[in-house]
Protein backbone atom coordinates (compact mmCIF):
# COMPACT_ATOMS: atom_id res chain seq x y z
CA UNK A 1 0.00 0.00 0.00
CA UNK A 2 1.48 3.34 -1.00
CA UNK A 3 2.37 5.74 1.81
CA UNK A 4 0.05 8.69 2.45
CA UNK A 5 1.83 11.60 0.81
CA UNK A 6 0.45 14.04 3.39
CA UNK A 7 2.14 12.11 6.17
CA UNK A 8 5.44 11.47 4.43
CA UNK A 9 6.98 14.14 6.63
CA UNK A 10 6.84 11.66 9.54
CA UNK A 11 9.23 9.37 7.69
CA UNK A 12 11.56 12.31 7.14
CA UNK A 13 11.78 13.17 10.85
CA UNK A 14 15.33 13.24 12.16
CA UNK A 15 15.41 10.16 14.38
CA UNK A 16 18.36 11.49 16.31
CA UNK A 17 16.35 14.52 17.42
CA UNK A 18 13.05 12.62 17.68
CA UNK A 19 14.14 10.62 20.74
CA UNK A 20 12.69 12.38 23.86
CA UNK A 21 15.89 12.29 25.98
CA UNK A 22 17.98 13.65 23.09
CA UNK A 23 15.37 16.29 22.33
CA UNK A 24 15.53 17.38 25.98
CA UNK A 25 19.33 17.51 25.87
CA UNK A 26 19.23 19.58 22.66
CA UNK A 27 16.57 21.90 24.11
CA UNK A 28 18.65 22.61 27.22
CA UNK A 29 21.77 23.14 25.15
CA UNK A 30 19.77 25.43 22.84
CA UNK A 31 18.75 27.54 25.81
CA UNK A 32 22.23 28.02 27.29
CA UNK A 33 25.67 28.80 25.93
CA UNK A 34 27.27 25.63 27.33
CA UNK A 35 26.74 23.18 30.18
CA UNK A 36 28.54 20.31 31.83
CA UNK A 37 27.61 16.66 32.23
CA UNK A 38 26.26 17.06 35.79
CA UNK A 39 23.96 19.90 34.78
CA UNK A 40 22.43 17.84 31.97
CA UNK A 41 22.14 14.78 34.21
CA UNK A 42 20.18 16.84 36.78
CA UNK A 43 17.95 18.61 34.31
CA UNK A 44 17.18 15.77 31.92
CA UNK A 45 16.94 13.17 34.70
CA UNK A 46 19.01 10.50 32.98
CA UNK A 47 21.49 8.10 34.55
CA UNK A 48 25.18 8.67 33.90
CA UNK A 49 25.35 5.80 31.40
CA UNK A 50 22.21 6.81 29.51
CA UNK A 51 23.26 10.42 29.21
CA UNK A 52 26.71 9.38 28.09
CA UNK A 53 25.22 7.17 25.37
CA UNK A 54 22.84 9.88 24.09
CA UNK A 55 25.64 12.43 24.07
CA UNK A 56 27.77 10.07 21.99
CA UNK A 57 24.95 9.77 19.46
CA UNK A 58 24.53 13.53 19.30
CA UNK A 59 28.27 14.08 18.98
CA UNK A 60 28.53 11.54 16.16
CA UNK A 61 25.73 13.37 14.34
CA UNK A 62 27.68 16.60 14.76
CA UNK A 63 24.89 18.20 16.84
CA UNK A 64 26.95 18.78 19.97
CA UNK A 65 30.55 19.60 20.66
CA UNK A 66 32.07 17.88 23.71
CA UNK A 67 35.21 19.20 25.37
CA UNK A 68 36.92 17.67 28.38
CA UNK A 69 38.75 19.91 30.79
CA UNK A 70 40.07 19.87 34.33
CA UNK A 71 38.96 22.49 36.85
CA UNK A 72 40.85 22.33 40.16
CA UNK A 73 41.99 18.81 39.18
CA UNK A 74 38.36 17.74 38.80
CA UNK A 75 37.30 16.53 35.33
CA UNK A 76 34.56 18.52 33.64
CA UNK A 77 32.84 17.56 30.40
CA UNK A 78 31.62 20.72 28.72
CA UNK A 79 28.92 20.32 26.09
CA UNK A 80 27.81 22.90 23.55
CA UNK A 81 25.22 22.85 20.78
CA UNK A 82 26.74 23.19 17.31
CA UNK A 83 25.22 25.16 14.45
CA UNK A 84 24.18 21.85 12.88
CA UNK A 85 22.42 20.94 16.13
CA UNK A 86 20.59 24.25 16.19
CA UNK A 87 19.48 23.80 12.59
CA UNK A 88 18.36 20.23 13.35
CA UNK A 89 16.07 21.47 16.12
CA UNK A 90 14.58 24.13 13.83
CA UNK A 91 13.98 21.61 11.06
CA UNK A 92 12.49 19.09 13.49
CA UNK A 93 10.17 21.73 14.88
CA UNK A 94 8.92 22.71 11.43
CA UNK A 95 8.43 19.07 10.45
CA UNK A 96 6.49 18.28 13.64
CA UNK A 97 4.27 21.30 13.06
CA UNK A 98 3.57 20.12 9.52
CA UNK A 99 2.78 16.60 10.73
CA UNK A 100 0.38 17.83 13.43
CA UNK A 101 -1.32 20.25 11.05
CA UNK A 102 -1.76 17.49 8.49
CA UNK A 103 -3.13 15.05 11.06
CA UNK A 104 -5.48 17.43 12.83
CA UNK A 105 -6.12 20.12 10.25
CA UNK B 1 5.60 31.14 19.91
CA UNK B 2 8.86 30.58 18.03
CA UNK B 3 11.85 28.41 18.97
CA UNK B 4 13.88 31.36 20.25
CA UNK B 5 11.21 32.47 22.70
CA UNK B 6 10.74 28.88 23.89
CA UNK B 7 14.49 28.67 24.43
CA UNK B 8 14.24 31.96 26.32
CA UNK B 9 11.59 30.45 28.60
CA UNK B 10 13.84 27.47 29.27
CA UNK B 11 16.83 29.78 29.77
CA UNK B 12 14.78 31.74 32.32
CA UNK B 13 13.93 28.51 34.18
CA UNK B 14 17.58 27.46 34.25
CA UNK B 15 18.58 30.92 35.43
CA UNK B 16 16.04 30.90 38.28
CA UNK B 17 16.98 27.36 39.30
CA UNK B 18 20.66 28.37 39.34
CA UNK B 19 19.86 31.19 41.80
CA UNK B 20 17.57 29.05 43.95
CA UNK B 21 20.54 28.03 46.13
CA UNK B 22 20.16 30.93 48.57
CA UNK B 23 23.77 32.07 48.19
CA UNK B 24 22.83 35.47 46.76
CA UNK B 25 20.41 35.90 49.68
CA UNK B 26 23.05 34.88 52.23
CA UNK B 27 25.53 37.33 50.73
CA UNK B 28 22.97 40.16 50.58
CA UNK B 29 21.82 39.38 54.15
CA UNK B 30 25.42 39.42 55.40
CA UNK B 31 26.08 42.83 53.82
CA UNK B 32 22.89 44.30 55.35
CA UNK B 33 23.59 42.69 58.72
CA UNK B 34 27.21 43.92 58.62
CA UNK B 35 26.02 47.44 57.91
CA UNK B 36 23.43 47.32 60.70
CA UNK B 37 25.99 46.00 63.20
CA UNK B 38 28.43 48.71 62.08
CA UNK B 39 25.74 51.34 62.77
CA UNK B 40 25.14 49.82 66.20
CA UNK B 41 28.76 49.38 67.28
CA UNK B 42 30.58 51.95 65.12
CA UNK B 43 33.11 49.18 64.48
CA UNK B 44 34.08 49.20 60.81
CA UNK B 45 35.16 45.53 61.04
CA UNK B 46 31.50 44.49 60.80
CA UNK B 47 31.04 46.57 57.65
CA UNK B 48 34.17 45.01 56.16
CA UNK B 49 32.98 41.52 57.16
CA UNK B 50 29.76 42.05 55.21
CA UNK B 51 31.66 43.17 52.11
CA UNK B 52 34.11 40.27 52.56
CA UNK B 53 31.20 37.81 52.36
CA UNK B 54 30.09 39.57 49.17
CA UNK B 55 33.52 39.06 47.64
CA UNK B 56 33.21 35.35 48.48
CA UNK B 57 30.14 35.02 46.21
CA UNK B 58 31.94 33.46 43.24
CA UNK B 59 33.96 31.17 45.54
CA UNK B 60 30.76 29.98 47.29
CA UNK B 61 29.01 29.41 43.96
CA UNK B 62 31.95 27.33 42.71
CA UNK B 63 32.19 25.34 45.95
CA UNK B 64 28.50 24.78 46.72
CA UNK B 65 26.37 25.27 43.60
CA UNK B 66 28.49 24.05 40.68
CA UNK B 67 29.44 20.61 42.10
CA UNK B 68 25.76 19.89 42.83
CA UNK B 69 23.74 21.73 40.19
CA UNK B 70 26.39 21.38 37.51
CA UNK B 71 28.24 24.01 35.55
CA UNK B 72 26.19 26.06 33.15
CA UNK B 73 27.12 29.16 31.21
CA UNK B 74 23.76 30.71 30.51
CA UNK B 75 24.84 33.62 28.33
CA UNK B 76 27.72 33.92 25.91
CA UNK B 77 30.92 35.38 27.39
CA UNK B 78 30.23 38.71 25.67
CA UNK B 79 26.73 39.00 27.17
CA UNK B 80 27.96 37.88 30.61
CA UNK B 81 30.68 40.53 30.49
CA UNK B 82 28.16 43.20 29.51
CA UNK B 83 25.82 42.13 32.33
CA UNK B 84 28.77 42.30 34.75
CA UNK B 85 29.69 45.83 33.68
CA UNK B 86 26.06 46.98 34.00
CA UNK B 87 25.95 45.54 37.56
CA UNK B 88 29.22 47.30 38.43
CA UNK B 89 27.83 50.54 36.96
CA UNK B 90 24.66 50.32 39.05
CA UNK B 91 26.74 49.53 42.16
CA UNK B 92 29.00 52.54 41.57
CA UNK B 93 25.97 54.80 41.03
CA UNK B 94 24.37 53.65 44.29
CA UNK B 95 27.62 54.14 46.21
CA UNK B 96 28.12 57.59 44.66
CA UNK B 97 24.60 58.54 45.66
CA UNK B 98 25.29 57.29 49.17
CA UNK B 99 28.61 59.11 49.64
CA UNK B 100 28.12 62.25 47.57
CA UNK B 101 24.74 63.35 48.83
CA UNK B 102 25.90 63.79 52.48
CA UNK B 103 28.83 65.90 51.16
CA UNK B 104 26.38 67.99 49.15
CA UNK B 105 24.19 68.31 52.25
CA UNK B 106 27.11 69.65 54.30
CA UNK B 107 27.69 72.36 51.70
CA UNK B 108 24.09 73.47 51.73
CA UNK B 109 23.21 73.09 55.40
CA UNK B 110 19.80 71.75 56.27
CA UNK B 111 18.33 71.46 59.74
CA UNK B 112 19.85 68.56 61.76
CA UNK B 113 16.45 66.83 61.75
CA UNK B 114 16.18 67.05 57.96
CA UNK B 115 19.75 65.88 57.57
CA UNK B 116 19.12 62.91 59.88
CA UNK B 117 16.00 62.03 57.91
CA UNK B 118 17.87 62.20 54.60
CA UNK B 119 20.67 60.03 56.02
CA UNK B 120 18.11 57.50 57.19
CA UNK B 121 16.47 57.59 53.77
CA UNK B 122 19.85 57.08 52.06
CA UNK B 123 20.72 54.14 54.30
CA UNK B 124 17.41 52.64 53.29
CA UNK B 125 17.97 53.20 49.58
CA UNK B 126 21.49 51.74 49.77
CA UNK B 127 19.93 48.27 50.13
CA UNK B 128 16.47 48.78 48.68
CA UNK B 129 17.74 49.92 45.25
CA UNK B 130 20.12 46.98 44.62
CA UNK B 131 17.43 44.58 45.87
CA UNK B 132 14.94 46.16 43.48
CA UNK B 133 17.54 45.95 40.72
CA UNK B 134 18.06 42.23 41.41
CA UNK B 135 14.31 41.68 41.37
CA UNK B 136 13.82 43.58 38.10
CA UNK B 137 16.89 42.55 36.12
CA UNK B 138 17.49 39.04 37.45
CA UNK B 139 13.79 38.21 37.82
CA UNK B 140 14.26 36.98 41.39
CA UNK B 141 10.83 37.79 42.81
CA UNK B 142 11.83 37.34 46.47
CA UNK B 143 14.08 40.37 46.05
CA UNK B 144 10.96 42.54 45.69
CA UNK B 145 10.18 41.52 49.25
CA UNK B 146 13.74 42.32 50.33
CA UNK B 147 13.51 45.75 48.65
CA UNK B 148 10.21 46.35 50.40
CA UNK B 149 11.71 45.30 53.74
CA UNK B 150 14.87 47.39 53.20
CA UNK B 151 12.79 50.46 52.35
CA UNK B 152 9.76 49.86 54.55
CA UNK B 153 11.22 48.78 57.89
CA UNK B 154 13.56 51.82 58.35
CA UNK B 155 10.73 54.17 57.34
CA UNK B 156 8.43 52.42 59.79
CA UNK B 157 11.23 52.76 62.35
CA UNK B 158 11.36 56.49 61.63
CA UNK B 159 7.61 56.80 62.22
CA UNK B 160 7.86 54.77 65.45
CA UNK B 161 11.04 56.64 66.42
CA UNK B 162 13.23 53.51 66.55
CA UNK B 163 17.00 53.71 65.97
CA UNK B 164 17.90 53.14 62.28
CA UNK B 165 20.19 50.15 62.95
CA UNK B 166 17.36 48.04 64.39
CA UNK B 167 15.23 47.84 61.20
CA UNK B 168 18.41 47.30 59.16
CA UNK B 169 19.51 44.44 61.44
CA UNK B 170 16.01 42.96 61.22
CA UNK B 171 16.07 43.19 57.40
CA UNK B 172 19.49 41.49 57.32
CA UNK B 173 18.33 38.69 59.61
CA UNK B 174 15.18 38.08 57.56
CA UNK B 175 17.18 37.90 54.31
CA UNK B 176 19.70 35.55 55.98
CA UNK B 177 16.85 33.33 57.21
CA UNK B 178 15.39 33.13 53.68
CA UNK B 179 18.85 32.36 52.30
CA UNK B 180 19.43 29.60 54.85
CA UNK B 181 16.10 27.92 54.09
CA UNK B 182 16.81 28.08 50.34
CA UNK B 183 20.31 26.69 50.82
CA UNK B 184 19.06 23.76 52.92
CA UNK B 185 16.39 22.98 50.28
CA UNK B 186 19.00 23.24 47.53
CA UNK B 187 21.43 20.90 49.33
CA UNK B 188 18.64 18.35 49.77
CA UNK B 189 17.50 18.65 46.15
CA UNK B 190 20.98 18.45 44.66
CA UNK B 191 23.34 16.02 46.42
CA UNK B 192 27.04 16.27 45.66
CA UNK B 193 27.77 14.69 42.28
CA UNK B 194 31.03 14.04 40.48
CA UNK B 195 31.70 13.12 36.90
CA UNK B 196 33.12 9.69 36.33
CA UNK B 197 36.05 9.30 33.98
CA UNK B 198 33.82 7.72 31.35
CA UNK B 199 31.29 10.51 31.57
CA UNK B 200 31.05 10.90 27.85
CA UNK B 201 32.56 10.78 24.45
Amino acid sequence: MPADKDLETIADLDRIVHSPPRLMILAYLGAVDSADFIFLMNQVGLTRGNLSSHLNTLEEAGYVDIQKEFVDKVPRTLIRLTEAGRNAIQTYRQQMRTVIEELLG
Amino acid sequence: MNTTSEFNNLKRKVYLAYHQDGILDLVAGSVVLGFGTFMLTDNIAFLMAGWFVMMMYVFLKNRITVPRFGYVRIDSQKKALMRGWISVGIGVLVLLLFFLLPIFLRRSPASPETEALIRRYLSTMLFALPALGAALFLGLKRFYLYALLAAGLPLLGAVLNIETYLPILTTGLIILAFGTVLLVKFLKAYPLTTESEDASG
